[in-house]
């Protein structure tokens, strides 16, 4: 007779200002079932924004069909075409002026997840539910956070930001209500107190014995550890240290950054804590949203790579003007050729992220195949300023149900809402329209 | 929202027909391409409820040939508007007006009339461009006019708050009403369901109009290759004069003065039949009526719309084309 009770999923580390959730676990699964996780693995959801949209489609699209060699931008992906569906014709008409004039940054950004378009206006923001929060709502409960929202780049929230557009459209993904935006967080420590911290509020002495000895988060749940390994078999206990290496491993780069005095820009202050480097930035939060879905922590993530319209300079790679200058290139190959360095820049970022997701293993697959990751941009070509094919990227499986590996072109001006449709029948949210949606996206699945 | 200041542009028309069933439609499209050359309307959006990428392809000749391709002197491109197409399964097959004018080939064996729809992905999602320019257009700047079956229209009023939107942006829908039997209940579904004034074009005042088939010897050899002649001469054995409902509806769209008057308000309904029965009184559907006496300078303007010459367009910036590396141009020759 077989009595072993199932680890409960949703079980934490707890010590001192710290509660650490868990990965999937053979313990968690009911006895015997060694490799199957309890019931249905989780499916996350997570949205991926760059500014600015794209240099040039011959740069980025591929063939109709099965993925083979990737074009130039998308080179630093080599090796994921298997997980990835590459999506075309994909529109948002409410990033079009349609008689608002100017502001297509505005209108791109702060409608994108929701399909509609914003009120023009830098004061009574107005803009609508994104389809993450629908989900939020919806499973969000059954996590400890129902949704994250996280970015690289500080912006304002008030004021105008492109040509009456308040900044709050372009510096915002997610929106829980059509006047409420979710900023994102930005400083990884924030991130890892949001997701480590108990959510008490420490003691003076406390704080001041974290902050003067700079002890692990993990020593401070160190006896819960060790009863909860006494009680792993062999391949937990393999996990569990994994596990908390790479939580360790997060620390070590919060406080390199933290420690670190470089510069972002010259002229521009550093923030305590976010670090000079974009790429060791871009690392650190998606360390952090990696071990977030492996513990289940939340299934729905949005990431505003940097702010929609942004000027930002990437001189880590040798590019001091300005993004958005440079997407209005005027032909000019020097420019065009920044650009496309750029937009390289952050996919190459972007494939670290995979790959991390990739090793998190979940049962007898992973976190990716557990996932739909989109990558996109609300403009297709920033010279342009259009809103149709736009460029788009989804990664994972969503749990077995995609068949991946693929570039799908779907017929011209497919609302790009059609596919949050389906990504959210796959939360298990099903919604009758969304946005601008006139149906669901076909070809996405198996059967 | 409208931005303050901005000239209104002129009228915008939404064309949708099963075009490729009759010539009556693509004259139609002819003559507000003609109509659209002269700066009196704009063609915001053409869409096709015949599910045959034929269908979507002429109007997309027709597009092209009016801005100019033909010609090298005119040096237009095309307008860039993608053709929305039904995919609702109904009127699939292809037509000898189609055909005779996509399968025209100059001596070198290449396609004379140029196009970019080879597949389904060529075609847009039709619902989504009839909203779409729906909500590009001011406030009552907007017509629509409608030959044949109600497929794509009675789609679109399904969307959420595309009533609304209709009824705040077009003034009416002009329709000619042909081969409901292709689809009765999307024609159930307009006649109760459109949000603005619908002007109905009987088949009798199409047939009291007939289009000059002579004209074609005349008007239209300016140009040794013509796709609404070709499509003119396969459609029925010439010479025949066809009728021009479809053509009526364009012009009372756009020019319904001095040509058109209309009838008392009333309700058109389907009959088991599939064919329209009016009954007047309370309701916002109308009969398009005739002045007899313009009825010789309609056919007139009619005539000279849809044999109008293309009208070269300055470019709006310089844009590089936008190329699918992974797929040649279809309308290259």
């Amino acid at each position: 007779m077989i009595t072993r009770k199932a680890l409960p999923r949703r079980t934490l580390l707890r010590g001192l200002g710290a509660a650490i959730a868990l990965p999937a676990m053979d313990a968690m699964a009911p006895a015997l079932a060694s490799s199957q996780l309890p019931g249905k693995k989780p499916v996350r959801m997570a949205f991926v924004y760059v500014p600015n949209g794209i240099v040039d489609h011959k740069l980025w699209n591929v063939a109709e069909g099965q993925l083979g060699e990737l074009p130039r931008l998308l080179k630093p992906l080599d090796g994921f075409q298997g997980d990835m569906l590459h999506l075309g014709n994909l529109t948002h008409n409410g990033g079009r002026a349609l008689l608002d004039g100017a502001g297509d940054h505005g209108r791109c950004c702060g409608g994108y997840l929701s399909g509609i378009q914003p009120r023009k206006t830098a004061v009574d923001i107005k803009a609508g539910i994104t389809c993450d929060q629908i989900v939020a709502n919806k499973v969000g409960s059954q996590t400890r956070f129902a949704s994250l929202e996280v970015g690289l780049e500080d912006g304002r929230q008030a004021g105008d930001c492109d040509s009456g557009y308040s900044c709050a459209y372009t510096n915002n993904l997610a929106w829980r209500s059509e006047t409420q935006p979710m900023p994102p967080i930005l400083n990884p420590r924030a991130l890892f107190e949001r997701l480590f911290g108990t959510g008490q509020i420490l003691s003076p002495e406390a704080r001041a014995r974290q902050g003067k000895f700079r002890r692990s988060i993990i020593d401070f749940v160190t006896d819960d550890t060790r009863k909860l390994q006494s009680n792993l078999g062999p391949t937990d206990r393999r996990k569990l240290d994994e596990y908390l290496s790479s939580i360790r491993a997060i620390e070590k780069q919060l406080e390199k950054a933290e420690n670190d005095t470089a510069q972002i820009d010259p002229g521009i202050e550093k923030p305590y804590g976010i670090p000079a480097d974009f790429a060791e930035h871009f690392k650190l939060m998606t360390d952090m949203i990696t071990v977030a879905f492996q513990a289940d922590m939340t299934r729905v993530v949005t990431f505003l790579v940097t702010r929609e319209g942004t000027s930002r300079s990437y001189r880590e790679i040798g590019i001091s003007d300005g993004h958005h200058p440079l997407t209005h290139h005027l032909f000019n190959p020097a420019s065009i050729e920044k650009v496309a360095q750029i937009n390289t820049y952050h996919v190459k970022q972007f494939a670290g992220w995979l790959e991390k997701l990739k090793a998190a293993k979940e049962g007898d697959s992973n976190v990716l195949d557990n996932s739909m990751i989109v990558y996109g941009a609300g403009l297709s070509d920033g010279n342009r300023h259009n809103h149709e094919d736009l460029p788009t990227l989804m990664f994972g499986k969503a749990g077995g149900a995609f068949k991946t590996g693929r570039r799908i072109v779907y017929r011209k001006e497919t609302p790009i809402s059609n596919m949050y449709l389906t990504m959210m029948d796959r939360m298990g949210v099903n919604v009758e329209h969304f946005g601008e949606s006139t149906g669901r996206l076909d070809g996405l699945n198996l059967s | 929202m409208q931005a303050i200041g901005a000239a209104k542009p002129p009228l915008g028309v939404i064309f949708d027909a099963d075009l490729g069933n009759a010539i009556d439609a693509v004259l139609a499209l002819a003559v507000l391409y003609g109509m659209d050359g002269k700066n009196e309307c704009r063609v915001v959006a053409t869409t096709v409820s015949k599910h045959c990428l034929a269908s979507a392809a002429m109007a997309e000749v027709v597009a092209r040939f009016y801005a100019g391709t033909v010609s090298a002197d005119f040096g237009a491109v095309g307008r860039g508007l993608p053709v929305g197409m039904s995919i609702a399964g109904r009127s699939t097959e292809s037509t000898p007006l189609l055909d005779a004018v996509l399968g025209r080939k100059n001596p070198e064996g290449k396609p004379v009339y140029n196009h970019g729809i080879l597949q389904l992905n060529d075609t847009a999602d039709v619902h989504a461009v009839l909203r779409n320019a729906y909500t590009s257009q001011y406030d009552q700047n907007c017509v629509t006019v409608l030959a044949g079956p109600a497929t794509n229209l009675a789609g679109v009023l399904g969307l959420p708050g595309a009533k609304e939107l209709i009824k705040q942006k077009t003034r009416a829908l002009v329709w000619a009403p042909d081969r409901l039997g292709t689809d009765p209940a999307a024609a159930q579904k307009l006649l109760a369901e459109w949000p603005a004034p619908l002007y109905i074009v009987t088949p009798e005042l199409g047939a009291s109009l007939p289009f000059p088939a002579a004209a074609l010897e005349t008007n239209f050899a300016w140009s040794e290759t013509h796709p609404i002649a070709d499509a003119y001469r396969a459609a029925r054995p010439m010479p025949y004069d066809a009728p021009t409902a479809a053509v009526a509806a364009v012009l009372a769209a756009v020019k319904l003065e001095p040509y058109f008057t209309l009838s008392a308000p009333g309700l058109a309904t389907l009959s088991p039949r599939h064919t329209l029965v009016w009954k007047a009184g309370a309701g916002q559907h109308h009969l398009l009526q005739i002045d007899p006496a313009q009825k010789t300078a309609l056919l007139e303007t009619m005539t000279t719309l849809a044999s109008a010459k293309p009208v070269p367009r300055a470019p709006r910036r310089r844009r590089p084309p936008v190329v699918d590396a992974a797929k040649p141009d279809p309308a290259t020759p």
